[in-house]
C-alpha cells in the first residue's frame, strides 16, 4: 500500500507586512529586530554582572601582582541600570505589533542603542578609553545601526558615539573620570593630551571607514531585496491578472454551454412526449456530453478562484464537521443512488475553526472521488476522529485504487491516473488539484492512503481549536 | 399563480426559463437589461424577481440592482434569485462586499445553468414564506 503526505505550504513572509522603513525593512523584520537587541541585551547584563561577581570573589592581593585592581560595585550598577532600561524597552515592544507604525517601531530601536551607547561609555570611562582597546565596543553599535537603518540614521550613530568617545578621551585629560582604571593601576599617573588625542582621532577615523563600509555594503544588500520584491510584486501582479483572464475566459465559455443545457431542458421538460425514442437517445447523449464539459468548466473556475483568494491568515469561523458532511453528502447522494454507493458516517459532532465554503469545496471533491471510483454497490467509511490534539476526517473508499507511482500526482493539476481514466472518461483531473489548493489556502494536511484494487483513504489533520 | 420578472442579458436562457415557468401557470415579464430594472420592477411590483448578476456593460450589474431594489420603498422585501455563471462560493473579481449575505440579502443564488426543476421547487417555496 502507497502512502502520500501533503503539508500546508507557508506563504512568504514578505507578503504580511507591506510597510518599511528607509533601510527598506518591513515592520514585522523590524519589531523582530527591536525584540532580538533585547535579548542579546541580556548577555551583556550577565556577562557584567558575572565581571562583577569575579572582581569580589578574587583577592585583591593577587590582582595587584598582575597590575590589576578590582573593579568594586561599578559592574553591579551598570547591570542594574541596563537591565532596567531593557526591561522598559521590552515593556513597550509589547505594546506593538506588525501593524504598528514603522516609525514607533524605529523610535524603540533608537532608544536602546542611545541606552546602550550611554551605558558604553560608563562602562568605557570606567575601564580607561586610551589605554585599553575597550573604545572599540561602540563599533558593534555602529555596525548594527549600519544593517537596521538607513546611511543618514547610522551616520547620527556614527557621530553620537564618537561625540560621547571624544567626551570621555576629555573627561580623562581633565581628571574627571573616577580612577583607577580596572586594567592598568597607573594609568592616571597623569594623562597626556596629545597622547590621548593620538589615540582617540584614528580610532573615531577607523569608526567612520567602518560605516561608510557597513553602511554601503548594506544598502547594496537592501537594493538588491528592494528589486527582488519589486520583480517579486510583478509576477504576482502578473500571475493574478493571468488569472484572471482565464477565469473571464473561461466564464464566457460556459455561458453557451448553459444555452445549450437550458434547451436540452426545455427539450425534456415540454418536448420529451413529442419525441421519438431514437430522438431523446441522441438528446441524453448530448446532455451527457454537454454535462461533461460544464464540470469540466465549473473545475477550472473553482480552481482560479480558489488560487484567487488573498493569501494571509484562514477564516476561524466555528464550523460543525459532522453536519458539514452529511449536506456535502445529500448533495451528492443522487450520483451515489445511481452506482448504488451506500455511506458509512461515524464520530460525533466535532466544532473546528476554519472557513465552512473552502471546507465544503474540499469534503464535496473527496466524497464525490470515493463515489466515482467506488463500484457498483460500494461503501464509502467517513470517519470523524481525533488523533494527537487534532481533528481528522478519513474518507475511505473500497474502489479501484491507486497505484504506487501515481499516488505521488494525484494532487497535480489535471493528474489523472490510467485505471481513473478507463474507469470514468469523463474525469476532469481537477478534483484533487482543488483539495490541493484548499488545503494550502487552510493551511491543512492531507494523507492519501491506496492500493491500486483494493481502494483509497484520504485523510484531512486539521486543528482541533 | 405569481407575477414573474426575469432580467437576463441572454435572451435565448430567459425565453426558455420564461417557457418552463409560464407552463407552470406564472406570469412571466423579461428585461434583457439591467438598465431602468428597478424602474421596471417598481411600477410593475412583481411577485418575484430572478435576477442575473453579469451584464454586458457592468460585470456587477445585477449586484447594484439587488441593492437599489433593497433600498426602494415598496418593493424592499421582494424575493430576489439571482443567477450566476461562475461559482458563487468565491470572488472572482468580485468584491468581497458583493457576495456578503448580510450586505446583499437575496434569498437564493443559482449557478446557471439552472436546473428547471430546482428553479421551480426554489420559486414555490420563496413565494410560500413570502
Amino acid at each position: 500500500m502507497g502512502t502520500f503526505r501533503l503539508d500546508p505550504v507557508t506563504p512568504p513572509a514578505g507578503t504580511v507586512m507591506a510597510a518599511s522603513g528607509d533601510a527598506g525593512m518591513t515592520g514585522v523584520v523590524l519589531l523582530h529586530n527591536a525584540r532580538w537587541f533585547t535579548r542579546i541585551r541580556w548577555i551583556v547584563v550577565a556577562a557584567l554582572v558575572l565581571f562583577g561577581a569575579v572582581g569580589m570573589a578574587i583577592d585583591p592581593a593577587f590582582l595587584k601582582r598582575y597590575g590589576l585592581i578590582a573593579p568594586g560595585l561599578w559592574p553591579w550598577h551598570l547591570s542594574g541600570i541596563l537591565a532596567l532600561l531593557n526591561l522598559g524597552s521590552i515593556r513597550w515592544i509589547r505594546y506593538m505589533s506588525a501593524r504598528t507604525p514603522w516609525r514607533m517601531i524605529a523610535a524603540n530601536i533608537w532608544f536602546q542603542i542611545v541606552s546602550d551607547l550611554v551605558v558604553l561609555t560608563g562602562l568605557v570611562c570606567r575601564i580607561g578609553p586610551t589605554n585599553t582597546v575597550v573604545a572599540f565596543t561602540y563599533l558593534f553599535h555602529i555596525s548594527l545601526a549600519c544593517i537596521f537603518f538607513g546611511r543618514r540614521d547610522s551616520f547620527l550613530v556614527t557621530l553620537l558615539s564618537a561625540g560621547l568617545f571624544l567626551a570621555t578621551v576629555a573627561a580623562e585629560y581633565l581628571e574627571l573620570l573616577p580612577h583607577p582604571s580596572v586594567l592598568v593601576v597607573d594609568r592616571l599617573s597623569h594623562p597626556d593630551m596629545p597622547a590621548s588625542l593620538l589615540f582617540a582621532i584614528p580610532a573615531v577615523f577607523v569608526w567612520l571607514i567602518v560605516w561608510y563600509l557597513v553602511s554601503s555594503l548594506s544598502e547594496a544588500v537592501r537594493r538588491r531585496d528592494r528589486d527582488l520584491a519589486a520583480a517579486n510584486e510583478r509576477i504576482l501582479r502578473a500571475d493574478k491578472a493571468i488569472n484572471q483572464q482565464m477565469l473571464r475566459v473561461t466564464h464566457d465559455l460556459k455561458a453557451p454551454f448553459s444555452g445549450i443545457e437550458s434547451n436540452i431542458q426545455i427539450l425534456k421538460a415540454l418536448h420529451w412526449g413529442e419525441m421519438p425514442e431514437s430522438v431523446r437517445e441522441i438528446v441524453g447523449k448530448i446532455d451527457a456530453r454537454s454535462a461533461a464539459l460544464r464540470a469540466r468548466i465549473s473545475d477550472i473556475l473553482t480552481l482560479g478562484n480558489l488560487r484567487s483568494v488573498p493569501a494571509g491568515q484562514p477564516a476561524r469561523d466555528p464550523v460543525s464537521l459532522r453536519a458539514l458532511l452529511e449536506n456535502v453528502w445529500l448533495e451528492i447522494e443522487d450520483v451515489a443512488l445511481r452506482k448504488q454507493v451506500s455511506v458509512k458516517l461515524a464520530g460525533a459532532e466535532v466544532i473546528v475553526p476554519g472557513d465552512s465554503r473552502q471546507l465544503k469545496v474540499l469534503f464535496a471533491n473527496l466524497l464525490a472521488n470515493a463515489v466515482t471510483y467506488s463500484r457498483i454497490g460500494g461503501v464509502v467509511d467517513i470517519a470523524i476522529g481525533k488523533r494527537d490534539s487534532r481533528v481528522t476526517i478519513r474518507v475511505a473508499d473500497h474502489g479501484i485504487g491507486i497505484s504506487d507511482e501515481s499516488l505521488a500526482h494525484v494532487f497535480d493539476d489535471f493528474y489523472r491516473t490510467p485505471e481513473a481514466v478507463a474507469f470514468n472518461p469523463n474525469s476532469t483531473g481537477l478534483g484533487l488539484a482543488i483539495v490541493r489548493q484548499i488545503a494550502q489556502n487552510l493551511r491543512l494536511t492531507i494523507t492519501a492512503q491506496s492500493e491500486a484494487g483494493n481502494g483509497t483513504v484520504f485523510e484531512v489533520w486539521m486543528p482541533a481549536g | 399563480m405569481a407575477r414573474i420578472m426575469l432580467v437576463d442579458d441572454d435572451v435565448e436562457l430567459a425565453d426558455n426559463m420564461a417557457a418552463v415557468l409560464r407552463d407552470q401557470g406564472h406570469e412571466v415579464s423579461i428585461l434583457t437589461s439591467a438598465q431602468d430594472a428597478v424602474l421596471k420592477v417598481a411600477e410593475q411590483k412583481p411577485d418575484l424577481v430572478i435576477l442575473d448578476v453579469m451584464f454586458p456593460d457592468n460585470p456587477v450589474a445585477g449586484f447594484d440592482v439587488a441593492r437599489q431594489i433593497r433600498r426602494t420603498k415598496g418593493i424592499r422585501d421582494l424575493p430576489i434569485i439571482m443567477l450566476t455563471g461562475i461559482n458563487q462560493e468565491f470572488p472572482m473579481d468580485f468584491s468581497g462586499k458583493d457576495i456578503d449575505s448580510e450586505w446583499l440579502p437575496v434569498q437564493e443564488f443559482m449557478e446557471k445553468p439552472v436546473k428547471l426543476p430546482v428553479l421551480i421547487k426554489t420559486i414555490k417555496r420563496l413565494l410560500k414564506s413570502a
